[in-house]
């Protein structure tokens, strides 16, 4: 069963990504396995203001990380299967080989959750969320505040 | 009826669904609350009349025969962009997994539900998507 990384008693919700250069898109890094979801979830990020780096999985993340050596302002991953405590890993994983993004805010798309948890964010570790989402507007909200356009 | 104050005034939805059934249904349910439906049986049909009415909301299947909800969003979104306005969509659809709904909500629907659907849930839904969204909020 799926393991929450033990909550902080307080934390601060960054207004603004202080990685990001001025003046410019932010970059998210989005780790969608789905193939029809892919296409779909980048046209809406970049619809948002977003400029949009695509991984199919954690491997390929891994690669164009290391082959890009671009920076990013926010790490979004889906589910897609594994637990909260796997894909969180992987996004430390992620983060933690760009020396560049190293406090990224990181977004995990939940896929399992009751109605009790429908629409909520829950802050689970520094800088480190999981969305249960309920609607559309729910993630973008949740970018807005964690990586303003 | 349910909260019929709930739902905006010259509302115009287009049904996509390939059930009779369902639009059927769905049609008693929003003319009962005046709202105006115009119902598709699939993708290419609904283009033809976004084409020609432009509806205010977007109610469609994941299950559709000539293709699926991703098909019918990506049309949407594109039709969105061609004419420079914004059409919500929610799918209403007999794919009810959790996993299902965040590929329809992170592929650009406003909303899932799943068949069979409560009444008073749709009718929330449809109002809530054709007006402003809530805040949100985070917590630990």
């Amino acid at each position: 069963m799926a393991q929450f990384i033990e909550p902080f008693s307080h934390f601060v919700i960054p207004t603004k990504n202080i990685n990001q250069p001025p003046m410019r898109s932010p970059r998210i890094f989005v780790l969608e396995p789905d193939n029809d979801v892919r296409p779909l979830l980048k046209h809406n990020l970049e619809n948002w203001g977003y400029q949009v780096i695509m991984a199919l999985d954690e491997a390929d993340a891994l690669q164009r990380i290391r082959e890009g050596g671009e920076r990013f302002g926010l790490i979004l991953l889906n589910q897609n299967g594994r637990s909260i405590d796997e894909i969180i890993a992987i996004g430390r994983q992620i983060r933690q080989s760009t020396e560049l993004d190293s406090r990224a805010p990181m977004i995990v798309m939940a896929e399992r959750y009751g109605v009790e948890l429908e629409g909520q964010n829950i802050q689970v570790g520094e800088n480190e969320y999981v969305t249960y989402l309920e609607d559309g507007q729910q993630l973008r909200n949740l970018l807005a505040l964690l990586c303003p356009v | 009826m349910y909260n019929s104050v709930l739902l905006r005034k010259g509302l115009r939805i287009l049904i996509v669904d390939s059930n009779l059934d369902s639009r059927e249904l769905l049609a008693i349910i929003f003319n009962q609350y005046g709202v105006e439906t115009i119902a598709a049986t699939c993708i290419s049909e609904s283009l033809e009349i976004m084409e020609r009415i432009q509806p205010n909301l977007v109610i469609g299947e994941i299950a559709l025969p000539d293709g699926d909800g991703y098909d019918l969003i990506r049309k949407v979104k594109l039709f969105e962009t061609k004419y420079k306005v914004r059409i919500p969509a929610i799918a209403l659809t007999i794919y009810a997994r959790k996993s299902d709904q965040i590929g329809a909500l992170a592929a650009g629907f406003c909303k899932h539900l799943s068949k069979p659907f409560e009444l008073e849930e749709l009718i929330a839904t449809v109002a809530s998507v054709t007006q402003e969204a809530p805040e949100m909020a985070i917590s630990a």
